[in-house]
C-alpha cells in the first residue's frame, strides 16, 4: 500500500522579477485567488484517501524557503474547531495553518523592502521539498507501506541562470529518489528549467494563463497519483529542448568546446576556461 | 548489525595493538547492551546513529571545501580476478568470495557510470595464466553488467597473471585520448601472480603511458602490488569484510584530483549535443546495426545512433546530453562540509541573524525534533550557518549536493 | 468495508440521492471507492457534466475496460450516469462533496462539538480502555464466556447475524452457542468486525421501522468524528439518539450518563472509514510469532484471544505472557470443519504478527495450511449412476462418447470400462442404451 505524499512549492510571491515575468499580472488579489484555489486542490487530496499527506514549501525571493505545512504534525494548530463551517475538520484545520503562516510571510516580507531585489531561489524550495521527503522516508518504518512522494511547483518566477546547476542536482536527487516534479507554470510565461525537470522526473508541465479556471486544472491534471497516471490520459509530452547552453553566451547550440577538467560547455574554442581557470591546449 | 560489529572489531589491528586473528573470538551478540527494561532498542538505535556518523565522516572527507581540479572524463579497466584464488573460501566475504565480489563489481560498474557520465569502463579478467577482454571500453552499464552475469565468464580456472592483465588494460587505454584519466582498478584475490616476463618493466611502460593503477586485495597484503600502485600513484587497499570492500569501491567512484603537472593534457573537447527524434520508420543505428525507432542524430554527419553518450561511429564526434554533462557539475560546485557541532553547545552557540533563525525554527526544528532528543549532535554550513541534523547532512553531500540554507539566499 | 459499498449498492436511487445530503457521507463513500471512479469524480465537480467523447480520451485506449468498470460503479451509487451524451454528475452529491472541500452549507454534518468543557475530564486512554473492554465483553459472549452483563441490544444482533444460534429445542438466552459463521467472525480483523455488526444493525434496524438514511448517514458521520472531542447530542436526530444508545453497548461511543448532552466517539468509530486497525496505539500490537517449524509464540494475557488462537491451534503451554501452541493437521482440520477457511488463518496470523516478523508468515506454513485445506477437498461428492460391464470395449467407448460430447460424464477410467454420469444424463444416457440394443439386435436379425 502506497501511502501518498503530495508537497506543494508554491513560488508566487510579488517581486519585481516575477511581475516582469508575469507581465504586471501579478498583483495581491491574483496571488489570493490562486492560492484559494490551492487550498482547495490540497483538500482534494485530502479528500481522496484518508492516508493521504501533503507538505506546503513556501519559496519568496531572498528570503529563502519554508516549510509551510505538514498535514501529518498539525498538533500545535491554534484554529477555532468548533466553528468549521460545514468543513471537515482536518481540512479546515490545514486551510487555516496554511492561510496564517502564509500571511506572516507576506507581512514581513513588505517591511523588508531591499529583498525585492533578490533572485527567485526555486531550487532551494525543491532542494528543501526533497530533504523533507528523504526524511519522511526515513522515518516511515512501517514496512506494509511504502511512502509515494510527488512534488507540485506552482511557479512564475523566471528561470535564473545561477540556478541551473542547483535544479540539475535536484533533477538527479529526484530520479534516485522516485520522485515526480510535476510543475504548473502559471501566467503565461515559459521556463526551460522547469519543462526540463518535469520531463526528466516523469512529471507534467502545464502552463496555466487563465487564474480562475486554475481549479480545474489542478484537480484535472495534477490530481492523479503516479500510480494511476498508468491509466490516465495527462497532459504534457510536448517535445522539451536538451540540446546544452553555453556558459559564456548563454546560447544554445548542437556543437560545442567543452572544458575537459570541469566540463563547462563553451560555443567558441578559448585559451582558457573561464569557471575553472585551466589554461586549455586546443586540439 | 552484525556487519556493524565486524566493522568494529575489524578497523585495522583489533583491540590493544594485537592482530585480528589473535584476538580472542568476537561474538556479535556480547557487543549488546540491553537497557533497564531490557530492550535493546536503545543500542540498536545507538549502533545505527553510529553508522551514520562514520557514513557522514567519509564523506566529508571525499567532499572537501575548496573545489579541486578533477578528471571528470575518465577511462578506466576493472580486472578481476578470476583464477581458483576467488573460488577459496572466505568467512568475511558472503555468501561465497565469488558471488561477493562480482555482485560489488557490478554495483561499482554502474556508480562509476552514473557519477561519471562521460566515464568509460571496460572489463578484463585473468585466469589460466592469462588473461581476457570481456569488455571494451564504453558507457553502456548494460554491456558490462551482462557480462559479469555471463554464467562463462563466471568460472573460476588456473593461476592469475597480473603482467598478463595489465599488458592488456594499457595496450586498449594506449588509444584513449589525452585529456581523459587513464586507470586501472584490480580487484585481486589470489597471493600468486604468473607471468610470463618481468612485470618491472610492464610498471615502467605504465609509468609512462601516464597510467594510475589502484588495486584491492581480497586476501592479504603483496608487495608487489603495493609496489605496482605507489609507483603508478594508485591507491593500495586490502579489504577486512563485505563493508569494507563497499567503502574501498565508493571511494575509486569519486573522480580523483587531477595534479597540476599534468595540466598540459588539458584540452578543449569538441562535443556534439544531439537531440531526440523518432523517426518515421525504423532506421538502422551506426553503433550497434540494429533498427530502431527512436534515435538520436549526429548534428555534424546526421548519422543515427540508439544511445548516449558515445562517439559518433563516422565523424567520431562525442556525443553526449547536456543533461549528463549537468551531473557532474556538483564536483565543480561541492557542498562545503558541516560543522559538528556538540549539543552542550545549543544555547550558547547562537549568534545567527533574525532570518536565519526563523528560517531554524520553522525548517529544521520540527521535524529534526526527534534526533535531536536522541542526542545527535548537530552540523553547521560553514557558510550560511544553518544547523542540519544528520540525516539531512549526509543527504545533502551524498545525494542532493545542495545546501538549502545557501540557496535560501538569506545570509548572501 | 467492501460490505458496506455492497449493501449500499443495494439501495434505490431516492434513497441513495437523500443519503448525499450530508457532506460526512459523500467524502466517506469517495474515499471507499476506486482511484479511477475518484478521479472521475473530482474532475466532475466543479464542471458538473463532460461531453462522453471527452470522458473517453480521458483514458488510454487500452485501458478503456477499467474506465467502463469505473462508469458502472459510479452509476450504481447514483453518483454520476451518462445522460444525453454526456456525463453527470449527482447535483446532491456534487453540492455537498464541494461542501465538505470548501465549507459552506449543512454545518452539523461533521457533528457539532459541545461549546462547554466537560465537568469531568475524559482521556483518550480511558477512552481507548471503555472501547476495547466494551468490544470485549461482545466478543466474550460470543466464545461463551460466562458473564454477568448481556445487554438485550448485543443478544438479538447475535442471534439476527446467525453468528450465535439456539440449538434447535430450546429457547432460553442463555442457550445461545456460537456458529460457524461466528468462528469466522472472530478471524477478522476489528475494523471488519464493527463494520459485520453494523450492518446487521441496519438490517434489524429496516424492521424496525428506523430510516436507513438516518443510520447510515450516522455511521459516516461516526467515521468523520474526531477522536478525544466530545460531540453535542442536541443535533442528532430521534433515530439517531436511539441508535446512540446502542452503539454504546458495543463501545463504539462513550457516554457518562444515559441523559448526558455529549457524547465521545471511540476510535472503533473514528477509524470506520480510514481502513486503519480500530485499535489504540498502544497496547494491541502483534503479539503472534509463527516458526517455520509450526510453532506459534502468542504473547497474550487476554482469554478472549486465547480462545480465538485455539480454534485452530493445539495449544501446548502457558506462561505469565505467554501461550505456545502448534499448528497441526488436526488442529487446522478442526477450524475448517468449523467453516473457517485458509484465508482467515492466515489473515488472522498476519494481521497479530508480532513487529518483528511483520514482513511475512514463513511460507512453509502459509502453503501446509493451504495444503491442509485442499486434500479436504480431494473427494466431491455427487449423486450419480455408474455404467459398467461393457462387453466390448467399442461398444464402451461410444457410450463415453455420447454422454461426454453432452457433459454429463463425471468421472470415467478407460481401463475398467466405467464411467459415471449425472442423474440428469442417465435419462439421456437410458434412451441412447435402448436406441443401440434395437440397433444391435437389427443387425443380428440382418446377419
Amino acid at each position: 500500500m502506497d501511502i501518498p505524499l503530495l508537497v506543494v512549492v508554491v513560488d508566487l510571491f510579488p517581486s519585481p522579477a516575477n511581475s516582469v515575468a508575469a507581465k504586471g499580472k501579478l498583483d495581491s488579489g491574483t496571488v489570493e485567488r490562486i492560492l484559494n484555489q490551492l487550498l482547495v486542490f490540497i483538500n482534494a487530496h485530502l479528500a481522496l484517501r484518508f492516508d493521504g499527506r501533503v507538505a506546503v514549501v513556501a519559496a519568496i525571493a531572498g528570503r529563502g524557503s519554508h516549510l509551510l505545512l505538514d498535514s501529518a504534525d498539525l498538533s500545535n494548530a491554534s484554529t477555532d474547531i468548533k466553528n468549521t463551517g460545514g468543513m471537515y475538520k482536518q481540512f479546515k484545520v490545514v486551510d487555516d495553518v496554511l492561510v496564517q503562516k502564509l500571511q506572516q510571510l507576506l507581512d514581513f516580507d513588505r517591511d523588508s523592502e531591499e529583498n525585492y531585489n533578490k533572485q527567485s531561489c526555486l531550487a532551494g524550495a525543491l532542494s528543501l521539498s526533497l530533504s523533507f521527503i528523504n526524511r519522511v522516508k526515513r522515518q516511515h518504518t512501517d514496512p506494509a507501506s511504502t511512502i509515494q512522494a510527488r512534488i507540485l511547483t506552482l511557479s512564475v518566477s523566471p528561470d535564473s541562470p545561477s540556478e541551473y546547476i542547483p535544479i540539475m542536482n535536484c533533477i538527479f536527487a529526484a530520479k534516485k529518489d522516485n520522485v515526480i516534479i510535476d510543475v504548473c507554470r502559471l501566467l503565461g510565461n515559459d521556463s526551460v528549467f522547469l519543462s526540463q525537470t518535469a520531463s526528466s522526473t516523469d512529471g507534467i508541465f502545464v502552463k496555466v494563463s487563465d487564474v480562475d479556471n486554475l481549479i480545474t486544472v489542478l484537480l484535472h491534471s495534477f490530481l492523479p497519483e503516479p500510480s494511476i497516471r498508468k491509466t490516465l490520459c495527462l497532459p504534457g509530452g510536448t517535445l522539451t529542448n536538451y540540446s546544452a547552453s553555453c556558459f559564456c553566451h548563454k546560447q544554445p547550440c548542437s556543437i560545442a568546446y567543452v572544458c575537459s577538467v570541469c566540463l563547462s560547455i563553451f560555443c567558441s574554442r578559448r585559451d582558457s576556461c573561464s569557471t575553472c581557470g585551466s589554461s586549455l591546449t586546443q586540439q | 548489525m552484525i556487519d556493524e560489529d565486524e566493522a568494529q572489531t575489524g578497523s585495522n589491528t583489533g583491540q590493544g595493538g594485537m592482530y585480528h586473528w589473535e584476538a580472542a573470538y568476537q561474538r556479535s551478540w556480547d557487543a549488546l547492551e540491553e537497557d533497564d527494561s531490557g530492550s535493546l532498542a536503545a543500542h540498536v538505535a545507538a549502533l545505527a546513529r553510529e553508522k551514520l556518523a562514520r557514513r557522514r565522516h567519509v564523506l566529508a572527507l571525499s567532499n572537501s571545501a575548496v573545489p579541486v581540479h578533477r578528471g571528470l572524463i575518465r577511462h578506466q579497466f576493472l580486472v578481476l580476478d578470476m583464477s581458483e584464488a576467488i573460488a577459496s573460501p572466505a568467512d568475511y566475504l558472503l555468501p561465497t568470495r565469488l558471488e561477493c565480489v562480482l555482485h560489488n563489481a557490478q554495483v561499482y560498474v554502474d556508480h562509476f557510470l552514473t557519477v561519471n557520465p562521460l566515464g568509460c569502463i571496460g572489463l578484463i579478467a585473468t585466469r589460466d595464466g592469462g588473461a581476457e577482454k570481456y569488455t571494451e571500453l564504453t558507457g553502456n552499464t548494460a554491456e558490462h553488467i551482462a557480462a559479469i552475469q555471463n554464467k562463462s565468464n563466471r568460472e573460476p580456472r588456473g593461476e592469475p597473471s597480473l603482467q598478463n592483465a595489465l599488458e592488456i588494460a594499457r595496450r586498449s587505454l594506449l588509444h584513449v585520448p589525452s585529456h581523459g584519466s587513464r586507470e586501472i582498478l584490480v580487484l585481486y584475490s589470489a597471493l600468486t601472480t604468473c607471468d610470463p616476463g618481468n612485470i618491472s618493466e610492464t610498471i615502467q611502460s605504465l609509468k609512462a603511458d601516464n597510467i594510475r593503477v589502484s588495486i584491492i586485495g581480497l586476501s592479504a597484503e603483496m608487495r608487489i602490488c603495493k609496489h605496482i600502485c605507489k609507483e603508478t600513484k594508485g591507491i593500495y587497499n586490502v579489504i577486512m569484510n563485505e563493508q569494507h570492500l563497499k567503502e574501498v569501491l565508493a571511494s575509486h567512484v569519486a573522480p580523483p584530483a587531477v595534479e597540476s603537472e599534468k595540466t598540459a593534457s588539458l584540452a578543449m573537447i569538441e562535443m556534439g549535443f544531439p537531440s531526440s527524434t523518432s523517426f518515421a520508420s525504423p532506421t538502422i543505428c551506426a553503433n550497434h546495426g540494429k533498427p530502431t525507432q527512436i534515435g538520436y542524430e549526429c548534428p555534424r554527419c546526421k548519422t543515427t545512433i540508439c544511445s548516449l553518450p558515445t562517439d559518433c561511429p563516422i565523424c567520431s564526434l562525442t556525443l553526449v546530453s547536456s543533461v549528463l554533462l549537468a551531473r557532474s557539475y556538483h564536483h565543480l560546485f561541492p557542498v562545503p562540509p558541516f560543522v559538528e557541532i556538540p549539543v552542550s553547545h545549543r544555547t550558547s552557540h547562537f549568534s545567527l541573524s533574525l532570518a536565519a533563525q526563523i528560517q531554524l525554527i520553522v525548517v529544521h526544528v520540527k521535524w529534526h525534533s526527534l534526533l535531536h532528543q536522541q542526542g545527535s549532535g548537530r552540523y553547521q554550513c560553514p557558510n550560511c550557518m544553518h544547523l542540519f541534523c544528520l540525516e539531512c547532512d549526509i543527504y545533502c553531500h551524498e545525494l542532493l549536493h545542495n545546501c538549502v540554507g545557501c540557496l535560501g539566499g538569506s545570509n548572501h | 468495508m467492501s460490505t458496506i459499498l455492497e449493501h449500499i449498492k443495494t439501495l434505490d436511487n431516492n434513497t441513495l440521492t437523500r443519503l448525499y445530503h450530508q457532506p460526512a457521507t459523500c467524502l466517506a463513500i469517495l474515499r471507499l471507492l476506486q482511484p479511477l471512479a475518484k478521479h472521475i469524480i473530482m474532475r466532475l465537480l466543479f464542471v458538473g457534466a463532460v461531453e462522453m467523447p471527452v470522458v473517453l480520451n480521458w483514458i488510454f485506449d487500452t485501458k478503456q475496460a477499467s474506465l467502463a468498470e469505473a462508469l458502472l460503479s459510479l452509476r450504481n451509487f447514483n453518483i454520476a450516469w451518462d445522460e444525453n451524451g454526456s456525463l453527470i454528475i449527482n447535483q446532491v452529491f456534487q453540492t455537498n462533496l464541494k461542501n465538505a472541500l470548501v465549507g459552506g452549507g449543512n454545518t452539523s454534518s461533521f457533528g457539532l462539538p459541545t461549546d462547554s468543557k466537560d465537568k469531568k475530564d475524559i482521556t483518550l486512554e480511558y477512552l481507548d480502555t471503555y472501547a476495547k473492554e466494551s468490544w470485549e465483553t461482545v466478543l466474550h459472549f460470543l466464545v461463551g464466556t460466562p458473564s454477568e452483563k448481556r445487554p438485550t441490544a448485543v443478544v438479538t444482533l447475535m442471534e439476527g447475524s446467525g453468528l450465535m444460534a439456539k440449538p434447535a429445542h430450546s429457547h432460553r438466552p442463555e442457550d445461545l452457542r456460537i456458529t460457524n459463521k461466528g468462528f469466522q467472525f472472530l478471524l477478522q480483523d476489528v475494523n471488519e468486525q464493527v463494520w459485520g455488526f453494523l450492518l446487521q444493525y441496519l438490517e434489524m434496524s429496516e424492521q424496525l421501522g428506523m430510516d436507513p438514511v438516518d443510520v447510515l448517514n450516522f455511521f459516516f458521520q461516526l467515521g468523520s468524528l474526531e477522536f478525544g472531542q466530545d460531540y453535542s447530542v442536541d443535533v442528532l436526530t430521534d433515530t439517531q439518539k436511539q441508535m446512540l444508545e446502542d452503539l454504546k453497548h458495543f463501545g463504539l461511543v462513550y457516554q457518562r450518563r444515559k441523559k448526558s448532552s455529549r457524547f465521545y466517539p471511540t476510535r472503533l468509530a473514528t477509524s470506520l472509514t480510514s481502513g486503519v486497525a480500530a485499535s489504540g496505539d498502544t497496547g494491541d500490537a502483534g503479539y503472534i510469532i509463527v516458526e517455520t517449524n509450526f510453532k506459534v509464540y502468542a504473547y497474550t494475557t487476554s482469554p478472549l484471544q486465547i480462545a480465538v488462537l485455539s480454534l485452530f491451534l493445539t495449544l501446548k503451554a502457558r506462561f505469565a505472557n505467554m501461550v505456545i501452541g502448534i499448528l497441526t493437521r488436526d488442529s487446522v482440520r478442526e477450524a475448517y470443519n468449523n467453516g473457517i477457511s485458509s484465508d482467515q488463518i492466515k489473515q488472522f496470523l498476519t494481521n497479530h504478527a508480532h513487529p518483528e516478523m511483520k514482513k511475512e508468515l514463513p511460507p512453509t506454513v502459509v502453503d501446509q495450511i493451504k495444503l491442509w485445506e485442499s486434500e479436504r477437498k480431494r473427494a466431491v461428492a455427487a449423486p450419480a449412476v455408474l455404467y459398467q460391464d461393457f462387453p466390448r470395449s467399442l461398444e464402451y467407448l461410444e457410450a463415453v462418447g455420447f454422454a461426454r460430447e453432452l457433459g454429463y460424464v463425471l468421472w470415467s477410467s478407460d481401463q475398467k470400462r466405467m464411467f459415471a454420469v449425472t442423474p440428469e444424463g442417465h435419462v439421456r444416457m437410458k434412451e441412447y442404451m435402448i436406441r443401440k440394443k434395437q440397433q444391435q439386435q437389427q443387425q443380428q436379425q440382418a446377419v
